[in-house]
């Protein structure tokens, strides 16, 4: 059964890209994986497509998120509008003997296109994703820090939130928002099961013997705190400090140093998503 | 005190990129006919028996001239030959870290020896195997190609914005 997470805090710089990407591709070896970049940055479609993909998906003037929000392709080679066709959009970008990668790339002028709208519609990508993609197992959305349209884009295509925190001041920020906003998105949608999965600590600080210290231990402390107040589950298994993590969003897999320990946490959200009835 | 010098530079590229990569890569700096062949002396070996032994060590293929000699299906041929030639010009699986990782998301065995060249008929005979679609998606992607440069992508915004 095909499942639905949006990787989403409130707070910018929690490693929501890199945590939503690095799951795509270890997921996609043995499950059928769709990876849906919401950020106008376009980080997740940059490091998923690569430098030659990404350039090339630019230079063809592929349909993108924008269109999937728009609900059409424009003209360009067709002399008028014409239907999106979905496996254009979610283009395939690597397929394994149990698994596969597809992804709807975004763009620069994603969040052009939706202020000039009128009223963007919320709806359109949730519609999009019924619509299609029946063989996906999981659909996995790298959403933007900010609230906006496109978090309520989010909110209706996802059944469940996965929240990177990084455990420093004003870590728990963007909690109180975040949960404001999701009991507003029931409120107006009650028949919309959605919950948060987890909480995941990335970044944990190496702990020196002394827990990584006494900012690390208070920060962790509300972190539980707040957690705890809205019933959130943390993830036991915390993604470490590594300076491997940028350079496997680059591509570089020469020497990783402790990021390969992400893969315990991809293993453990894989097992949380088992015990719901997902990815079996 | 150049010894010190040159044990600090030593060390911080071993932090940064791994005592197996480091030296790997003096190894290749060295390679047949460069400054290693000055250091045989201090290893107490002498040079003629080392030049003497390598002449007789049959080179192995490269991976093009191996793709070039495996019994391909046409449609997949010209991707397995391009493959073959970006990995000699290692603009694919640049590393063994590469091939390390591609072996662990194609589900390959990894090869024992840690070199390129050794890894050259498992790697080929995984991607023999590929059918047509994958090969096109290895190319298009740049995957497994090594590090990506975020200034063609840069270049590649500002000039469809542009376009816009």
């Amino acid at each position: 059964m095909r499942v639905a997470v949006s990787v989403i805090n409130m707070k910018g710089g929690v490693g929501k890209t890199t945590i939503a990407t690095l799951l795509c591709r270890r997921l996609a070896r043995s499950h059928k994986v769709l990876a849906i970049d919401l950020d106008p940055q376009a980080n997740m479609s940059q490091a998923l497509m690569g430098e030659a993909g990404y350039r090339r998906f630019l230079a063809d003037n592929s349909p993108s998120v924008v269109e999937v929000f728009k609900g059409y392709q424009p003209p360009g080679s067709a002399a008028s509008p014409t239907p999106l066709d979905a496996t254009e959009v979610a283009r395939t970008i690597r397929r394994t003997h149990n698994g596969e990668l597809r992804i709807v790339p975004s763009r620069f002028d994603f969040s052009d296109n939706l202020r000039d709208a009128s009223k963007a519609d919320d709806q359109a990508l949730a519609r999009f994703i019924a619509d299609s993609f029946h063989d996906v197992d999981i659909v996995l959305i790298d959403c933007a820090p900010t609230e906006s349209v496109l978090t309520r884009a989010a909110y209706h295509a996802s059944r469940y939130l996965l929240v990177p925190v990084r455990p420093e001041y004003f870590a728990t920020i963007g909690f109180p928002l975040l949960h404001k906003s999701l009991e507003d998105f029931r409120g107006s949608n009650p028949s919309h099961e959605i919950d948060v999965l987890g909480v995941v600590i990335n970044d944990a600080c190496y702990d020196g013997g002394n827990q990584g210290g006494p900012e690390r231990i208070r920060a962790m402390a509300e972190i539980e705190d707040e957690a705890a107040d809205h019933h959130w589950r943390i993830f036991a298994n915390q993604i470490p400090f590594s300076r491997g993590f940028p350079k496997m969003m680059r591509g570089d897999y020469n020497y990783l140093g402790n990021a390969p320990m992400f893969y315990d946490f991809a293993e453990e959200l894989r097992d949380c998503l088992a015990e719901e009835g997902y990815l079996s | 005190m150049t010894g010190d010098r040159l044990a600090a530079s030593l060390r911080e590229l071993v932090q940064e990129h791994g005592l197996e990569q480091v030296s790997r890569s003096l190894h290749e700096i060295g390679g047949p006919d460069g400054p290693a062949q000055d250091a045989a002396p201090s290893t107490g070996r002498p040079a003629q028996r080392s030049t003497a032994r390598r002449g007789k060590q049959k080179r192995a293929p490269t991976a093009l001239e191996r793709a070039k000699k495996m019994d391909l299906p046409r449609e997949t041929a010209d991707s397995v030959v391009e493959l073959a030639r970006r990995f000699d010009k290692k603009s694919f699986l640049p590393t063994f870290g590469d091939i390390a990782h591609f072996c662990d998301v194609y589900d390959i065995d990894e090869p024992s020896s840690k070199s390129r060249a050794s890894a050259i008929p498992r790697v080929f005979r995984a991607i023999a195997a590929m059918d047509a679609e994958d090969l096109q998606m290895l190319l298009d992607y740049g995957a497994f190609s090594g590090p990506s440069r975020l200034g063609p992508i840069a270049d590649a915004i500002a000039r469809s914005t542009a376009r816009a």
